[in-house]
């Protein structure tokens, strides 16, 4: 079937072959692309939505870890401070 | 031994998650996107991603005022200062360039170009980063000090230079706010954009606050682990 001959809404070659049950037409290497070129000046395609959640996640995982390693580093540094300042009230009790 | 928290802290912190609480209902809810040529919808990445930079203007003149004060007069509270405004500069600064890139890819179509104002950010930040590295690797002596102040001082120095280089030297970079810049539009666009900056000058204020917090902290805990090992010198130094 000649695909210029296809009216609009008329199943694809390849779904009519699976139909009448045999096997989908290979195209012919001619009808392959041998090349890919760039094409220039065409239209910015990446979903806004995409873009504006994953810059808003990126943004709020950065600041929400940066907030937690604060947190974690601080009460790491209290419980040392308090052990030492135990060790220390030992030390001072001995001498 | 802890000691006791400003009651300010608190309040702080309250504020900083009402601000920011209603500011994201206004970016996602209220504030209408702009046209399509400056990025449609991701567009709204402005209202955190400028906000964004100006919190690491921010931290970096805590990081100027504070290495400043220190190489004049070295106490721990200026070394804390200098510290925590460097450390939230590398933080701000890396939302902001994450964030615009994000936009860029749909408003220029690519996430980077070596654009005047893009240019002198990363090196700005790269030299917060440095600062945070050699802190982080070379000790906390007074020499190291001394010389993670003065390259403070140095990255500080580079942000009137961003600020000024679009007007200067042009490129891709938006002017939209400022010096020959068009505006906002839209009576909303300048709301959002103004609880932006207010959001990003409390968590700038918060941040800055607790890393300053922990780096006197560290400083305290160090001491005391000195006095330890002066008293009893077989204490695992861990």
């Amino acid at each position: 079937m000649n695909p210029s001959s296809l009216q609009p809404g008329s199943p694809p070659p390849a779904a009519l072959a699976l139909v009448a049950g045999a096997p989908p037409a290979a195209g012919t290497p001619e009808e392959r692309s041998t090349e890919f070129v760039a094409v220039q000046g065409g239209t910015e395609t990446t979903s806004a939505e995409a873009l504006l959640v994953t810059a808003y996640f990126v943004m709020w995982a950065a600041l929400l870890g940066f907030v937690f390693l604060t947190w974690r580093r601080q009460s790491k540094l209290e419980a040392r401070l308090e052990g030492i300042h135990t060790e220390l009230a030992r030390l001072g009790r001995k001498g | 031994m802890k000691r006791a928290a400003s009651p300010l802290f608190p309040l702080l912190l309250l504020g900083t998650a009402g601000v920011f609480s209603t500011l994201l209902y206004w970016i996602f809810l209220v504030v209408p996107p702009a046209q399509e040529a400056a990025g449609g919808l991701a567009q709204k990445i402005f209202y955190f991603h400028v906000p964004s930079a100006y919190a690491m203007y921010l931290s970096g003149v805590a990081c100027f005022l504070g290495s400043a004060a220190y190489l004049a007069s070295p106490r721990e509270k200026w070394n804390a200062l200098a510290r925590a405004g460097a450390e939230c500069a590398c933080v701000f600064g890396l939302l902001m360039l994450t964030s615009g890139p994000l936009w860029a890819k749909k408003a220029w179509g690519v996430y980077w170009v070596w654009d005047p104002r893009l240019t002198t950010t990363l090196l700005s930040v790269m030299v917060y980063v440095a600062v945070v590295v050699m802190r982080a690797f070379t000790g906390d002596g007074e020499a190291e000090r001394k010389f993670a102040a003065a390259l403070g001082v140095l990255g500080t120095v580079n942000l009137p230079i961003i600020h000024y280089s679009v007007n200067k030297w042009g490129g891709n970079h938006p002017t939209v706010i400022g010096k020959g810049g068009g505006g906002l539009s839209h009576p909303d666009m300048k709301t959002t954009l103004a609880m932006g900056f207010l959001a990003m000058t409390l968590l700038a204020l918060l941040l800055v606050w607790m890393r300053a917090r922990l780096a006197l902290l560290a400083s305290r805990t160090a001491q005391a682990q000195e006095e330890l090992w002066a008293l009893s010198p077989d204490q695992d130094p861990t």
